[in-house]
């Protein structure tokens, strides 16, 4: 690579402007988060921000869309599962995993307008309407069952009734 | 500083912009990776350690963190001492610019001081936070390498986490 440096009197100068130049620029790559340091930044972001990462970039994209991140934001505001991690994850996982359970039900019910809305204003009419700040045993079931109905639903019975 | 007859060790570090820094040996066990060091190579305790991957400004912000951390935990605990250390914490992030906080991420990442970097990952996950695409990707220098349909396919997919989003002020 040509380049003219400013004052090369000391011979040599040229390959050290180079590799000044070379290693700024690697430089410049590593103050790119990689994509361990990126998920341990995503750890401490809410869902909105998690779920705008996914839109940043492809590399973004992988991170954001792991599981344990949004079980992450998922159980945060869990006071009570009623059942042990392994277990919760043995059942949300195969329906759907942690990120479409959020987006398709903890998000419109943790927003006190949009429960209002005509699809979830029976649901939220049965978790009495404005959701709780911490989430119990109770509200979290009832995601966990229309996550496993939804499931189901998707299903292709193509082989009922022959 | 002399206390009694008690030398404390000191540890030398040399950074990426050749400046050597000595510092008690209580502090540089603050850094994992020079712990680990020192563990499975104990008489290299009397050599410079370099550290290629951490600038000077970086590592004399750092000394000071972990100096500060460790005359807190050396305190007895109290909700007050907690307090102290939060304040601290605040004050520490923010004085830094975004840049600043990145470099001290990579090199809390690369000295692993946990307890720093989790503190370090959080003020950037505030300062992204409720913040639109393109300020993320201003604010940690990336590149969009999606296509206009795949970008226009991921937001579409998304398009709940965009309602309410700060306007860019940058």
């Amino acid at each position: 690579m040509k380049r003219s440096a400013p004052d090369s009197q000391v011979p040599g100068a040229d390959q050290k402007m180079k590799k000044l130049k070379e290693e700024a620029e690697e430089e410049k790559g590593l103050m790119n988060l990689d994509e361990n340091l990126l998920y341990e930044v995503l750890k401490h972001v809410d869902a909105r921000t998690l779920a705008m990462a996914s839109c940043v970039s492809r590399l973004w994209h992988q991170t954001a869309k792991d599981e344990r991140l949004w079980e992450l934001i998922c159980t945060r505001h869990w006071a009570n599962i009623g059942c042990g991690t392994q277990q919760l994850r043995s059942v949300v996982l195969p329906l759907g995993g942690f990120r479409r359970l959020h987006s398709l039900y903890l998000w419109p019910l943790s927003k006190p307008q949009a429960a209002s809305a005509s699809s979830w204003a029976p649901i939220s009419r049965m978790i009495n309407s404005k959701p709780p700040a911490r989430w119990g045993k109770d509200e979290v079931h009832l995601c966990l069952s229309l996550l496993s109905i939804q499931y189901y639903e998707k299903m292709n019975f193509t082989n009922r009734g022959k | 500083m002399s206390m009694a007859a008690v030398e404390t060790k000191k540890i030398t570090l040399r950074t990426a912009d050749n400046h050597e820094f000595e510092v008690e040996e209580a502090i540089a066990m603050e850094f994992s990776t020079i712990k680990t060091f020192f563990d499975e190579n104990p008489d290299a305790s009397e050599d410079t350690i370099p550290l290629p991957n951490v600038t000077s400004k970086c590592l004399s912000a750092i000394i000071e963190y972990c100096k500060s951390h460790l005359a807190f935990r050396a305190r007895e605990t109290s909700s007050s001492i907690d307090e102290q250390v939060r304040t601290y914490d605040e004050e520490f992030v923010k004085a830094r610019d975004n840049e600043s906080l990145k470099e001290l991420i990579l090199a809390a990442n690369y000295l692993n001081i946990k307890a720093l970097l989790d503190m370090l990952n959080q003020a950037v996950a505030d300062r992204i936070k409720n913040k639109s695409v393109e300020y993320v990707r201003r604010f940690f220098g990336l590149e969009n390498d999606y296509t206009p349909e795949e970008e226009a396919a991921i937001r579409a997919e998304n398009e709940w986490a965009f309602e309410g989003v700060d306007p860019d002020d940058d």
